[in-house]
């Protein structure tokens, strides 16, 4: 069973998934654009549980899939935790990645997940700024990456949370997990719709 | 019933509104409400007449109605006196 | 609360969510990643040879248009709304900030927050560091005037 050879059925299914993702995304109103706005203005409840449940849940599900794997007989090398994205310039490129991509989404009002949500939504507003990534993406890639290429800042690495600890990353996502879940019972919906006047 | 135009002490017209603006400005009029007013806010983002009822469930004397009207939904909120 | 409300419930659905993220994952050892999935656009299809990554999120998220559709469709809220011009200049910029954001290191919201921090990628948490500062920036330029 594996499908990473065959790229076309690999996308096939991967288009399902998200056809997946979109639809409960859409149903539950995730955006997290909208979650940021809900946090500076002091009420970020609604965002932190639908962010736990989602974080609880995957890193439960990311941690055991190298043991699912195992149990299962399969290849456990292929799953497990890995590193996604690299941290270029020591964290300096990430966190200046992540200053232009937050300015960016409360501008129009659309994470990359709010952007194709909304599009599925009708709003054709964000058709305009799915093809204004383009410029953006043009920018980087021809004009500073080349530029960066030679420099010595350029220090690509990747790392996770546990091995930066050394610790066993069990412990890890198992702390966070219990952290998370504390979190969510303190920011969980006491009232249940006593809103319809 | 077409909640005509002076009932209300204030009347945001938020169609058109990139989320997060929507949920931002009918949270912080909510919080300008004071004890018997009451606002409208005239939506059109999904996400918006998902979020705020949850949004506002924390204040105890805010009552909240949402009515879908064609292109847009009509969210009515009052304070009670 | 009755099975038909639970449903309906938004912390159900991201459950829903979360869990169809790590079966993906388990099916077939790939994770969803957001924006950098959108660099076909500009020609970068990813490392040669191996099946890249880029062209398989890109398809992801054109799955994830789709379920938007579905979804909207399925509560009624589709409206197909033209976009008004004043709200264009700032679509506009915004688009060209999450390009570049995208671009300068993968780790948008979707990398960061739905796959990169549950993998205890330490990027994503550079990431999200740089988009909690980026968005306040932007929203205390913006929103602050817009509510009074």
């Amino acid at each position: 069973m594996n499908l990473s050879e065959k790229f076309p059925l690999l996308c096939a299914i991967g288009i399902l998934f998200g056809v997946g993702f979109g639809f409960f995304v859409q149903r539950a109103g995730l955006c997290f654009a909208h979650g940021l706005g809900e946090i500076f203005i002091g009420r970020g409840k609604r965002i932190l549980r639908l962010f736990l449940v989602i974080f609880i849940l995957t890193s439960i599900g990311f941690l055991l899939s190298g043991y699912i794997y195992e149990w299962l007989g399969l290849d456990s090398t292929k799953v497990g935790l890995k590193p996604i994205g690299q941290i270029r310039g020591y964290g300096f490129y990430n966190v200046l990645s992540g200053i232009l991509f937050g300015a960016g989404i409360l501008l129009n009002g659309g994470c990359i997940l709010g952007t194709l949500r909304q599009i599925g939504e009708g709003n054709l507003l964000f058709l305009v700024v799915f093809v204004s990534f383009i410029p953006g993406m043009a920018v980087v890639v021809y004009g500073l990456n080349p530029w960066l290429e030679g420099r010595k800042a350029d220090v690509i690495q990747n790392a996770l949370l546990p091995g930066l600890a050394g610790v066993q990353a069990a412990y890890v996502t198992g702390v966070l997990v219990v952290l998370g879940w504390i979190w969510f019972y303190f920011v969980r919906r006491k009232t249940n719709g006593s809103l319809k006047g | 019933m077409d909640s005509d135009h002076a009932l209300f002490d204030y009347d945001l017209d938020l169609t058109g509104k990139v989320c997060p603006y929507p949920v931002v400005s009918i949270v912080q009029q909510t919080d300008r409400l004071e004890k018997g007013q009451s606002a409208r806010f005239l939506v059109d983002d999904p996400l918006a007449i998902k979020s705020a009822p949850e949004e506002l469930e924390e204040y105890g004397d805010i009552a909240m109605t949402i009515e879908k009207k064609g292109s847009y939904w009509e969210i009515i909120v009052r304070r009670s006196a | 609360m009755k099975l038909k409300e639970f449903i309906k419930k938004p912390t159900f659905l991201v459950g829903c969510f979360a869990v169809l993220n790590v079966a993906m994952y388990l099916l077939i050892q790939k994770f969803w990643i957001g924006g950098s999935s959108f660099l076909p656009m500009v020609g970068k299809l990813g490392k040669p040879g191996a099946p890249n990554a880029f062209l398989f999120a890109f398809l992801v998220n054109m799955g994830v248009i789709l379920g938007a559709f579905l979804g909207a469709t399925v509560s009624k809220e589709f409206r197909l709304r033209a976009p008004r011009l004043k709200s264009i200049p700032k679509a506009v910029l915004g688009g060209i900030l999450i390009g570049m954001g995208v671009t300068v290191c993968p780790g948008t919201c979707t990398t960061a927050f739905v796959t990169g921090m549950p993998m205890l990628s330490v990027s994503s948490f550079l990431s999200a560091a740089g988009i909690f500062i980026g968005g306040y920036i932007t929203y205390k330029l913006t929103m602050g005037r817009c509510s009074r």
